[in-house]
């Protein structure tokens, strides 16, 4: 059961990653980021044209989001087999995944405002459609410390096959670093360092997507270890997945 | 040459690459990051070859100029404490360390100089592309000289309280990592300051 009810935590997050991104890609019609120097009227009417598939993809992001929940549960709850009695940075990632729910949800929010009417004043769904943007893409703060907690917490783990390995701690730490360009949107209109530009939006984003495949597949890795002490069994089959 | 030399030499690795893997990782996913912003630069550049030329003359070269010097310098000094871990020598380590740690500190105060001269002569983040290379660039990497002394100063620290540094990782990681901080300036400094 132990082992059960963690890997289905683990696999939430993939629920996230793929309803998440099929909800805002494909049919939110955020395939590609608008283009920030758009003018009003030209933001408006996107959303006039796409106001119902807006709106359906937009869902299906905000129901998706919820799953993130869970895998960060579970990396907290690794940490804390980790730091025993004082589990502060388990603490700390617990605090951090629920506040990345939230930039996961309230975007898409604002968003939905936008697409909810988008007969209102030019000059108001862009404005509307601008704090969803700077949200989402600048709201590194809550994330930018999980990978940094992860590599803390990874670092003192000094067991025989820890589920953060080193080369993965540094790796987090890494990728942390990569997130910081996401943070200067605010400054530009345009360019590479806007929200649709290769610093400002793609190194962020495919730096998440890379966080989060590597630390899934180390995750799981360390649940069927955990499931293998346990039982005692050499290999996870339905003795292990009973536990 | 003291006391210190009693104690037992570290195990300094005799791999070929220095450091362990991971610290690889970290330094190989920054060049990318670095090199895309150089990337990203030399596009903007060719396509807007005047702006470049003309903002990149309001620069302070010499100010650039000595600040490579004290990063070379701040490296030299890394490499013979590396060398004096090598061979125990403990309080040669920490003087090595203290050195390197001081040459950062002065490109810090030199670059923050610079900083204010710049925008004292009315220019910002958002008066052109070139500025807004200029700023983020280089602010990008003052961030990582502040994160490589706070990592030196770790290490002296633990010398100052333990008399060694018992873990060799440590020592090679933050070399490498501040090599590393080091060849980013010297690749930094012709592509904005000189290159036109």
């Amino acid at each position: 059961m132990k082992y059960k009810s963690q890997m289905l935590a683990c696999y939430s997050g993939f629920i996230f990653m793929i309803f998440w991104t099929i909800g805002w890609f494909l049919v939110g019609k955020f395939i590609l980021p608008h283009d920030p120097a758009w003018s009003a009227s030209q933001v408006a009417s996107h959303y006039e044209s796409y106001a119902v598939s807006i709106r359906f993809g937009l869902i299906i992001s905000l129901w998706s989001a919820a799953f993130l929940m869970p895998f960060t549960a579970l990396i907290s709850a690794q940490m804390a087999r980790i730091e025993g009695q004082f589990p502060v940075w388990s603490y700390t990632v617990l605090g951090i995944g629920a506040a990345n729910v939230l930039t996961f949800t309230f975007p898409v929010m604002f968003w939905a405002v936008a697409a909810f009417r988008p007969e209102r004043a030019d000059e108001l769904v862009m404005l509307i459609n601008d704090l969803g943007w700077i949200c989402f893409v600048g709201m590194t703060s809550p994330f930018l410390l999980l990978p940094v907690a992860i590599a803390i917490v990874g670092f003192m783990d000094e067991s025989d096959e820890p589920v953060f390995p080193r080369w993965a701690c540094f790796y987090n730490l890494g990728s942390a670093l990569l997130l910081i360009p996401g943070g200067i949107i605010t400054f530009f209109h345009e360019g590479h360092f806007a929200w649709n530009g290769v610093m400002g939006f793609w190194l962020p984003v495919v730096d998440f997507f890379t966080w989060f495949i590597v630390m899934f597949v180390l995750l799981r890795k360390a649940l069927v270890r955990q499931a293998l002490e346990d039982s005692g069994a050499k290999t996870v089959g339905m003795e292990a997945c009973k536990r | 040459m003291n006391a210190a030399e009693k104690l037992l030499p570290i195990p300094v690795s005799s791999r070929q690459v220095p450091g362990e893997a991971g610290i690889w990782i970290f330094i190989l996913s920054d060049m990318l990051m670095f090199s895309l912003l150089f990337i990203l630069f030399t596009w903007d550049q060719t396509a807007g070859r005047e702006i470049f030329r003309e903002s990149q003359a309001r620069l302070h070269v010499s100010m650039g100029l000595i600040n490579t010097i004290l990063l070379l310098t701040s490296s030299w000094f890394v490499v013979l404490s590396v060398r004096c871990a090598k061979q125990a020598s403990w309080q040669w380590f920490s003087r090595f360390i203290v050195l390197s740690i001081l040459c950062g500190t002065a490109f810090l105060i030199i670059k923050t100089v610079e900083y204010i001269a710049v925008i004292e002569q009315g220019y910002s983040l958002l008066s052109d592309i070139f500025f807004s290379y200029y700023f983020i660039i280089t602010g990008i990497h003052f961030l990582h000289v502040i994160i490589g002394l706070v990592a030196l100063t770790c290490l002296w620290r633990g010398v100052s309280r333990c008399g060694a540094i018992k873990d060799a990782r440590l020592i090679e990681n933050t070399a490498s990592y501040w090599h590393m901080v080091d060849l980013l300036w010297i690749a930094i400094f012709p592509v904005i300051y000189l290159i036109r």
